[in-house]
């Protein structure tokens, strides 16, 4: 699996059109971010590539073979939503058995967690439920990983972390991620998408970003 | 036991319309299924089919004591 492309989109919510004429490639070796302001889609189509949000219309291949079926429900995709998902009452070290990421690989770059392993999600901050969960989706088996706003909440030095974390794993997975902290998008971004009014743009400088109304200056 | 079934047919489908539409209707707490290649269907027939299990075993026990 080396690139997923997703096109024809059309996604309405009562009257509105969220998403009208996208065209969106992520590859495999890449880092694809997409920027957009409040309510631009970048949720909805993040659900549309998950397979969990079905869209009036919508065309999805991997290596140019048309998928139909959810790519959730073949299990080579991830999605870490804005919210937490793992179960409040689940160990850590149970979430990752969960999803076949090594805890150990975790403790090494994080080893203030070890003392923490049998407690219960409940017990951690948001913060802290954000990083776990983050590096559980990014470190799973999954081929395809999509991240909404991994950075929300995050210390500085737990983005950089993660940041590094992406660098590595860009080389096996197909990863796509979406945040407001566009600093750091367009630091990790390897192709770049801003989506608004329904549209999207690949980027070829983040110049454009101010041309497009998205920032006022960089 | 048929009086049971129909019983346990009717709360598996009362929590499902109460978590769709009261508990949570944005399906936040499906997302960590979803993530392990689970839909809303096979979960929701996975806990049917282990009450069923238990059910069934209860009667069993139940016929045996008596």
């Amino acid at each position: 699996m080396d690139y997923l492309e997703i096109d024809n989109i059309e996604l309405n919510f009562g009257t509105s059109e969220i998403l009208k004429a996208i065209y969106f490639k992520a590859e495999k070796g890449k880092i694809t971010g997409i920027l957009g302001s409040n309510g631009s889609g970048k949720t909805s189509l993040l659900r549309i590539i998950f397979g969990e949000l079905k869209p009036n219309n919508k065309l999805l291949r991997i290596d140019s073979k048309p998928i139909l079926t959810p790519l959730y429900k073949k299990g080579y995709i991830k999605y870490l939503p804005q919210f937490h998902i793992i179960p409040e009452n689940m160990s850590l070290k149970n979430g990752f058995s969960f999803f076949n990421a090594s805890f150990d690989d975790f403790l090494i770059d994080f080893p203030h967690f070890k003392s923490q392993q049998h407690d219960s999600f409940s017990e951690f901050s948001g913060g802290e439920k954000r990083l776990i969960e983050t590096y559980i989706i990014l470190k799973s088996d999954a081929k395809v990983i999509l991240l909404d706003e991994p950075f929300s909440h995050l210390a500085p030095l737990y983005i950089q972390k993660i940041k590094k974390l992406l660098e590595q794993e860009k080389n096996q997975k197909i990863i796509i991620i979406t945040d407001h902290l566009y600093r750091d998008i367009l630091d990790i971004s390897d192709s770049l998408y801003l989506l608004k009014d329904g549209w999207s743009r690949l980027l070829k400088s983040s110049e454009e970003l101010i041309q497009y109304n998205y920032i006022n200056t960089l | 036991m048929l009086l049971a079934l129909i019983a346990m047919i009717v709360t598996t489908l009362l929590v499902y319309f109460y978590n769709r539409f009261i508990e949570d209707r944005k399906k936040e707490k499906l997302y960590f299924y979803y993530n392990l290649g689970i839909t809303e269907f096979k979960l929701y027939a996975f806990i049917f089919f282990i009450n069923l299990f238990i059910l069934t075993i209860t009667n069993i026990c139940m016929q045996w004591i008596i």
